[in-house]
């Protein structure tokens, strides 16, 4: 079973990477794109409970402070209607986080993981095609040499 | 051309999975030079029927394993074939045989300042580890060294850099008995951010993304390291689109105790830190070929990423262990893998490697992958039978991977074995000492580039803002504020300085024994557009500025020790070669005038990209690392103006020189005066700046590099926050120089701009006695940088805030 966390910078603060996307796209002579997120996607194999995928989620992958995290796939207003890109590395590339995650689970007395990997999730706003979006991608986010992506419109 | 895998006489006699015999000894050339391109051996005809030959006379074919050990112990990124092979060079239509250029420059220049400074020598191991030791104070010597990771970084900037970063702490972590890691540093070249994304060729990333990505990726990993890093620069040029350049160096303190390492017969091998993938196969050979818009689907298993966690956790066990004395030798797992770390450790007693023992990240890998694998964060150590049950305690208590993989016999054979069957049996007289040297042709024809005809403009505010902007010379915080530079707590200047904390700091200074006064400058010089007229005073110039830099805050000059980085286009080509020479025998005189030996380097060859039958090659750049003892780190001083009424005095001549100047480039120029350097001079003004810094006299000292005279005064000026007029006339040279815009952008070396405070210029002068050095202004109130003769309008009149606004915006990604 595969459970899912994923950890955005809470609504209210300057997400400093996602006002850099914003400003690459314009160099790509890409207008339309109003708004950008980020979110990091963390996803755990084994048999995790929920009560444990929250105490993960709240002590090992989210900083109180800044961000938030759901358990599972974030909805409503944050990414409703936007455009969804989910940039992850291709099998066999070294995953380093993944594996920093795997000790910390441990770390926390937490048993039945038995494998992490890590995606980032890219939330994009704006007049911006399907085309748009997939040079976006291409160009900016994924690096096809070890890394592959997907787009969906939410 | 490749069967199951029957190893006559050596092993046994059923074929071992995965491994194969390769027919070299029955092959025709065009078949030698085909299996070399297929399996990216990057060997050439000459080598392969060296190999063929070496087989024949043990009347079998080599194992798949034993080709690949071959072409990464032969690569370039190993044996330095080009550097230290035979040229037949041609200057100016004259001719001449050089043998082993590398001897004769860059080791030679160490040698001779080795035998002059005789029983004084300060070099305690150069050119002979993994990184350069010299003496640092009476408990520990300074290690340094500065690697190139370009080939990876342009295919993946992030992983690239990462891993750029990763391998050269490893470097000092393996040279002597181990180095602690003190600070890194970095220099990077890249094309324009603003290039055009219509123009850019395909199969090549834009190089904005590369550099975001490449800065991530020293930040990440040198930050998660606990490692300062301090000093590095950042450069710009279209050339470098397909080839970006990133280096990378560490700079370490190994106890004076620990410097001779030897492997004895009976040790184990103990692989220790991060478990072997399919990651970096063929790093060493792939950064022998030239990139094309393919190389990033036929060349990705070369990148590789990196994973700090491990490699700090290995760091501290190995640490711990070196105080312990539970190994007899040490070097890290670099470019070759397995195959190089231990064919080099074992080099003067033979190894035998049981492959299967290897720690795996997954399975299915053949067992050359095995041994050439390039995974990072592993280091190889010989360990004594009587230690290892307390080194494996001490890795186990400090959940560190350790894995004894084989023994140091005595045989000097390199042996591997695979569930107990030899699958390679080399000699390692062939294996180290096989490689073939060849003659290559080297050409080197003065240039002559049009020679500017825009007249002198009269007010050269605009062009001083225009300079300040361009990306070579404006403010690198954007990249700079993303490392830490304050870790392990030894930063006495960090890279930005001044009343703001931004101002361009000349060198870093660290003080890595705390409590200590005794510190290190570290600073570095390069000079990529004066190669385009004569890469003999790129060199020159590039020596001179690292020197100057170190010298600006208090750096001995007289301990000072140097490292060389030559990246170039591909050696094949005449004109690229000849380019080499010319900055080699530089580096030669400069170096030996100066007295600053080169304690290590690296060269990275074949920078070119191939696409639409058109080749982009870089210009050859050489970047020149410094460092500099301090004997107190309180007297350093840094570049920003301190306090109004202070005098301005400008050390050292300026001459009409603005070849390959950025002015010149800001108007679309080359040119072709080059600065040069007077050595025997430039000797006496940094003897004498280090004793006028050190005896008190300065408050704020910079060096000229960039933009000459006008961008030093106004960095130092609004660095400073205080305004500040000068006397052109006054500058020394100027009577000679007809032009104000010459004279205020010329980039002639050797030169520094200095605030005196009151009370000491006399004494300051009388330091300078008999070389150039004036009192050309005062540092002032207020926000005006006002620049000109006094008998006429201002050549420069601005305020500071906008001059550093200029200087600041266009590096703001």
């Amino acid at each position: 079973m595969t459970t899912r966390i994923e950890v955005y910078i809470k609504e209210n603060l300057v997400d400093a990477a996602g006002d850099g996307l914003l400003k690459d796209i314009e160099d790509l002579n890409i207008t339309g794109a109003v708004g950008a997120r980020f979110i990091r996607v963390t996803e755990i194999e084994g048999r995790i409970g929920k009560k444990q995928a929250q105490r993960i989620g709240a002590e090992l992958l989210c900083d109180p402070v800044s961000q938030e995290f759901v358990v599972g796939t974030i909805s409503g207003p944050l990414t409703k209607g936007a455009w969804i890109i989910e940039v992850r590395y291709n099998h066999g590339v070294t995953d380093p986080v993944s594996e920093s995650t795997m000790k910390g689970i441990a770390d926390l007395g937490i048993a039945g993981a038995t494998a992490a990997g890590t995606a980032t999730k890219v939330v994009l706003r704006g007049r911006l095609s399907k085309a748009d979006v997939d040079l976006i991608s291409r160009k900016l986010l994924a690096n096809n040499i070890i890394q592959s992506y997907t787009i969906e419109k939410n | 051309m490749a069967r199951k895998f029957t190893l006559k006489k050596t092993a046994a006699d059923k074929g071992v999975a995965g491994v194969e015999v390769v027919d070299v000894t029955g092959a025709t050339d065009a078949e030698l030079m085909s299996i070399s391109k297929e399996r990216t051996l990057s060997l050439n005809l000459l080598e392969m029927k060296k190999i063929a030959r070496y087989f024949k006379n043990k009347k079998r074919n080599p194992t798949d394993v034993e080709l690949e050990t071959l072409a990464q112990t032969w690569s370039e990124h190993c044996k330095h074939k080009v550097f230290n092979g035979i040229i037949h060079y041609t200057e100016n239509g004259e001719s001449e045989l050089i043998d082993n250029l590398f001897k004769q420059t860059i080791v030679g220049a160490t040698k001779e300042i080795r035998r002059k400074l005789g029983r004084n020598d300060w070099c305690v191991s150069v050119f002979s580890d993994n990184a350069g030791v010299v003496e640092f104070d009476d408990d520990f010597h300074f290690v340094f060294k500065v690697e190139t990771h370009n080939h990876p970084s342009a295919l993946d900037p992030y992983g690239g850099a990462n891993t750029g970063i990763g391998g050269v702490i490893r470097d000092p972590l393996g040279t002597g008995l181990g180095a602690t890691p003190v600070f890194n540093n970095n220099v990077f070249c890249f094309a324009r951010p603003d290039f055009p994304h219509e123009d850019l060729p395909r199969g090549i990333l834009h190089p904005k993304r590369i550099l975001k990505g490449v800065v991530a990726g020293v930040r990440d990993y040198g930050n998660r390291m606990g490692i300062p890093t301090i000093n590095g620069s950042l450069h710009f040029d279209d050339r470098y689109l397909g080839n970006p350049i990133v280096y990378c160096g560490t700079g370490g303190l190994l106890p004076v105790d620990r410097v001779v390492k030897r492997p004895r017969k009976g040790d184990h091998i103990v692989a220790v830190g991060g478990r072997t993938g399919r990651d970096g196969i063929h790093g060493a050979t792939f950064s022998s070929v030239e990139l094309d818009d393919k190389s990033e689907v036929t060349s990705s298993g070369a990148v590789q990423i990196g994973n700090a966690i491990v490699e700090k956790k290995a760091l501290d066990v190995i640490l711990q262990a070196r105080e312990l004395k539970l190994y007899d030798c040490i070097t890290d797992c670099g470019a070759g893998g397995f195959s190089s770390a231990v064919g080099e450790m074992g080099e003067r007693i033979g190894t035998e490697v049981n492959l299967e023992k290897a720690p795996l990240k997954y399975g299915g890998l053949l067992p050359w992958e095995i041994l050439l694998s390039e995974a990072q964060e592993r280091m190889v150590l010989s360990v004594p039978p009587r230690n290892l049950k307390t080194f494996m305690k001490l890795c186990e208590r400090e959940d560190v991977e350790a894995t004894v993989i084989g023994r140091f016999t005595g045989s000097k054979r390199f042996v591997v074995k695979y569930n107990r069957k030899i699958i390679a049996d080399i000699d390692m007289s062939f294996l180290h000492g096989g490689v073939p040297r060849y003659p290559r042709p080297a050409v080197w024809d003065a240039p002559d580039h049009p020679e500017p005809t825009f007249a002198c403009p009269k007010n050269l505010t605009n062009r001083l803002i225009k300079v300040l902007g361009t990306f070579n010379v404006a403010s690198k915080e954007w990249v700079v504020r993303q490392y830490d530079h304050e870790v392990q707590a030894g930063s006495v200047l960090k890279p930005l300085v001044g009343a703001q904390d931004d101002g361009p700091g000349d060198a870093a200074v660290v003080t890595p024994v705390l409590g200590s006064k005794r510190g290190l400058a570290v600073s570095n010089g390069i000079a990529i557009r004066y190669g385009d007229i004569d890469p003999y005073w790129m060199a020159a110039s590039a020596i001179d500025e690292a020197m100057r830099n170190a010298v600006a805050v208090g750096g001995n000059p007289a301990r000072t020790c140097i490292l060389d980085n030559f990246v170039w286009g591909n050696p094949d080509k005449p004109d690229r070669l000849g380019d080499l020479v010319r900055a080699s025998r530089a580096c030669y005189d400069i170096a030996v005038e100066y007295g600053t030996p080169f304690i290590s380097g690296k060269d990275s060859f074949n920078n070119e990209f191939a696409v639409d039958g058109k080749t982009i090659a870089i210009p050859p750049t050489l970047l020149i690392s410094a460092a500099a003892r301090v004997n107190d780190v309180r007297k350093c001083v840094s570049m920003d103006f301190k306090e109004a009424g202070d005098a301005i005095f400008v050390v050292g001549e300026t001459f009409d020189e603005l070849g390959g100047s950025q002015y010149y480039q800001s108007r679309g120029f080359i040119g072709n005066n080059v600065p040069k350097v007077d050595p025997k001079k430039a000797k006496k003004i940094f003897r004498a700046m280090y004793g006028a810094i050190t005896g008190g006299l300065v408050r704020a000292c910079h060096d000229c590099s960039d933009g000459g005279l006008a961008v030093a005064v106004a960095e130092m000026a609004f660095a400073g926050g205080l305004g500040a007029m000068v006397d052109t006339q006054k500058i020394p040279g100027a009577n000679k120089i007809d032009r104000m815009d010459n004279l205020l952008f010329s980039e002639s070396n050797t030169r520094f701009v200095v605030e005196v405070g009151k009370g000491k210029e006399t004494k300051f002068r009388e330091r300078f006695k008999g070389l150039p050095c004036k009192k050309v202004g005062v540092v002032e109130e207020g926000d005006m940088l006002i620049i000109g003769a006094p008998d006429a309008d201002p050549a420069i009149k601005a305020s500071i805030g906008k001059l550093k606004k200029a200087w600041k915006e266009p590096l703001a990604l």
